[in-house]
């Protein structure tokens, strides 16, 4: 996969992107098992292999929905599955942005070894997380059945929030990666932001406590809080949420849109960076 | 295979590296930079500089030059895993890149056979077309039931093979190879060669770039010499391996490089319009010259070096002993302290030690502190001295020619007289003080040294002779290099032969005449300045300037090539 010189304009750029991106896609054998690959390498040797995502995510959200279950004095039924599948929709998002930062600064050898399509190293980290995600999603079916939610079809609504969380998180690799990749300094600034993120976002407190003020400034700028909304809403039996879905699809077309600007701009200069 | 006639063109390539200094990746200085208007301008170093390059089917190229010169930039921007500045670059086929240390591209925490599959999939193929490949892979490599533990558990040449196997198993029409797979054993290497041949059969390109001779040889036709990024010759092995090797060897052109202490990549005007080889070495036109110092004892010769860097300012030396140091200086303070200590000990003609002892250590200063960056003198323990023989000298070359020096300068220093050499390296702790055996051993060191030091071929020769005759002195010192089998030209006669038991007991009546001295010197290197044993009436720049002026034509220090051929 060949790279445009770097002095060449958008025009010339902007169509060896284009390729990558669609060489990229194509290619989805290859960041498919290169996303399998690391998610094994990660718990090689252990008993339970990958499952250890899924029962770490059962230790952290019930640890989690026990204690401020009880610091606010909620109702453990209701409280629960509200903050499980929170963390769950967070941790995706969460996620597939931070993947999306270290996309190249952590593929560097393969990215100097190799003539792969850049967008590889971005859908591997998608890849990665969608995996993931789908080791947590587990958890939704003894909950529900747990705390009796009706698993009615509306729960399918889900489904395209994923997708456009996905795509949300496609783009921001597209711009982030690159953006990491040249300055070093963005890799640990978005990590933090991620965990401030976390606090930001409605996962183990509602948005129906807070006065219309505390809205504006804590969750109505907040993609993070439309995505969360958009998966766990229909999740939780409550039908679709309109607005919350619709702030994530914009969400992912001006990621997406940033994504392949940044991208188009900086692809031919990332092996140089990295 | 991709079916298609393998073809590679590059046109009018060019790679400049923006030198991204670790503080340009950090935001908060580049911002204050950016906020005080303060940007400095980023140091560019251009790796390929107008390169233009054919290759067809079954064409086999070797890429020669010095460290830096762009050989692995050129490789990369082949294969297509590094962009271009401007230019471009047209494949045909499939182009697979072979570069890099044994391990790259190899996942160390897996499996052999899991990273067969994986560097597979990066290359480009599918898991199937991977699992069909892996029993001849497995059988290629010779890794047997290795493949089954982790990468990490291999040695470097094991890795390298498993790689090798992998990516040639692959079938590529276009191979960019550097020289990766050195650390295989010689079984694999004939294993390596093999295959090589059977895909140059195939009509495949290679792409080679090697300091090794021999295996380019082995595996090329044509050649490129790369020099600062620019392609100074292309075309049948032989010729431009012969025109590297002369000119890595010796010349460098009127247009003589600056000596910038800034940039890695040695910038030099065409040096295809060099002089024939067979130019007579002295008294040849004017050349100015970096000098690499091989060889020799960095001890009291800084009389000599001085003598040098003073009359001609072009001179850049390059540390004569091996330092396996990065911090180039970290040799300075033993070695200040070896000369304070050693010479408090020396009396010198008309000098007392203390001021003798500041002289010195300020010329070091000078030399190392304010002069190029680039050299040092290292420790001075025995050691370190007698490594610097010739097999390590040689290994050494292409790095010092990488750092732009042209010339290679022996220096031959021997302290004054035997007794004070003995006293000095006694007190260094070079020796145990146990009496005359010691010191024979240390004189006869000196002399091989000093014969090693000239099997070299410097091009510039400057020694110090003991001050009982320096008729005596080469007399032995050729003697010791024939005992070394290193067949440097000699004078000795039977007559003289006699006399070696007796290295110590100089008679200048017995020795060749000066003249025969100065034409067995002149057989050795291009140059030769003696400088007399030190001497506070006639200071050592006024002594190198003075032998200077003897030859010909020539008004201030004129360096000429070394020996020709050889």
């Amino acid at each position: 996969m060949p790279y445009a010189p770097t002095q060449a304009g958008w025009r010339r750029a902007g169509a060896y992107a284009w390729r990558d991106l669609r060489e990229g896609a194509s290619g989805w054998r290859i960041w498919f098992h290169l996303a399998m690959r690391a998610m094994s390498n990660q718990y090689r040797r252990t008993v339970l292999g990958p499952w250890w995502i899924t029962v770490q995510m059962a230790i952290f959200t019930c640890g989690l929905s026990v204690v401020w279950g009880w610091i606010l004095q909620a109702d453990l039924g209701e409280f629960l599955p509200y903050v499980a599948l929170g963390v769950i929709s967070f941790g995706l998002a969460s996620g597939l942005v931070e993947s999306g930062a270290r996309a190249f600064t952590g593929a560097g050898v393969a990215i100097c070894s190799s003539t792969l399509p850049l967008s590889t190293y971005v859908l591997r980290g998608v890849a990665e997380q969608v995996l993931q995600f789908l080791h947590n999603i587990v958890l939704y079916l003894p909950i529900a059945i747990a705390f009796a939610i009706p698993l009615t079809p509306s729960a399918l609504w889900a489904v395209p929030a994923l997708v456009l969380i996905v795509a949300f998180g496609a783009g921001a690799g597209l711009w982030l990666g690159p953006l990491v990749s040249r300055w070093r300094d963005l890799g640990p600034l978005v990590a933090a932001v991620m965990r401030l993120m976390f606090f930001f976002t409605p996962i183990f407190w509602q948005e129906s406590s807070l006065s219309a003020a505390q809205r504006t400034a804590l969750s109505s700028w907040n993609p993070f809080a439309y995505m969360v909304n958009a998966m766990r809403g229909p999740l939780l039996g409550e039908g679709l949420d309109w607005p919350a879905l619709a702030g994530t699809a914009a969400a992912a077309v001006v990621s997406l849109a940033a994504g392949v600007i940044v991208f188009t701009r900086s692809r031919s200069r990332i092996p140089l960076w990295v | 295979m991709g079916g298609a006639v393998p073809r590679i063109a590059a046109r009018d390539v060019c790679v400049t590296y923006r030198v991204l200094n670790v503080p340009d990746y950090n935001i908060k200085r580049s911002t204050i930079k950016y906020l005080a208007r303060r940007r400095t301008r980023p140091t560019s170093i251009r790796a390929l500089d107008h390169v233009d390059l054919q290759l067809g089917p079954g064409d086999r190229l070797g890429l020669v030059g010095a460290n830096g010169a762009g050989k692995t930039t050129l490789l990369s921007v082949l294969a297509g895993t590094l962009p271009v500045t401007s230019g471009d670059v047209a494949r045909q086929g499939r182009v697979l890149p072979l570069l890099g240390g044994g391990a790259a591209g190899l996942d160390p925490e897996l499996s052999g056979t899991e990273n067969i599959l994986g560097l597979g999939l990066l290359l480009g193929q599918t898991p199937e077309q991977m699992r069909t490949l892996m029993p001849a892979i497995s059988e290629f490599s010779g890794l047997g039931e290795r493949l089954a533990s982790p990468v990490y558990t291999y040695s470097t040449g094991m890795s390298a093979r498993l790689r090798f196997a992998i990516i040639t198993s692959l079938r590529p029409d276009i191979l960019v190879m550097d020289e990766g797979i050195g650390s295989a054993d010689a079984a694999f290497t004939a294993a390596a060669a093999t295959r090589l041949h059977d895909f140059l059969a195939s009509a495949g390109i290679l792409v080679l770039a090697s300091h090794s001779e021999a295996l380019l040889r082995a595996h090329c036709t044509r050649a490129a010499w790369l020099d600062a990024g620019r392609l100074q010759a292309l075309g049948d092995l032989d010729t431009v391996l012969a025109a590297y090797r002369a000119d890595h060897r010796s010349s460098s052109p009127a247009a003589h490089r600056p000596s910038s202490t800034t940039t890695s990549v040695p910038r030099t005007g065409s040096r295809l319009a060099k002089p024939p080889p067979d130019e007579p070495p002295v008294g040849s036109p004017r050349r100015t010259a970096s000098l690499a110092l091989i060889g020799g004892i960095p001890l009291a010769g800084t009389e000599p070096l001085r003598a040098l860097l003073r009359a001609s300012p072009q001179c850049r030396l390059a540390p004569g002993i091996p330092t396996g140091s990065a911090d180039h200086r970290t040799g300075l303070p033993d070695m200040l302290g070896y000369v304070e200590q050693s010479l408090s000990e020396l009396t010198y003609r008309g000098l007392d030690a203390r001021r003798r002892s500041d002289a010195n250590i300020a010329v070091l200063r000078a030399l190392i502190l304010g002069g190029d960056p680039s050299w040092s003198i290292d420790s001075p323990s025995e050691d370190r001295i007698l490594a610097a023989d010739s097999p390590r000298c040689e290994a050494l070359w292409p790095t010092f020619h990488g750092l732009g020096m042209t010339h290679r300068m022996a220096l031959i220093y021997v302290l004054p007289d035997p007794l004070r050499a003995f006293r000095a390296q006694v007190t260094a702790g070079w020796l145990p003080a146990t009496g005359i055996a010691a010191f024979r051993a240390s004189w006869q060191r000196s002399l091989e040294m000093a014969a090693r030091a000239c099997a070299l071929e410097p091009a510039v020769l400057v020694f110090q002779p003991e001050r009982a005759g320096e008729a005596g002195y080469v007399r032995k010192w050729a003697a010791a290099a024939n005992e070394l089998g290193l067949g440097l030209p000699t004078s000795t006669t039977p007559n003289e032969q006699q006399s070696t038991g007796d290295a110590w007991a100089d008679d200048p009546s017995a020795g060749p005449s000066a003249e025969e001295v100065r034409s067995t010197l002149s057989d050795l290197a291009g140059l030769v300045i003696r400088v007399a044993g030190y001497d506070p009436v006639t200071p050592p720049l006024a002594a190198a300037q003075h032998e200077v002026a003897r030859l010909p034509g020539s008004g201030q220090l004129a360096l000429a090539p070394g020996p020709p051929g050889g």
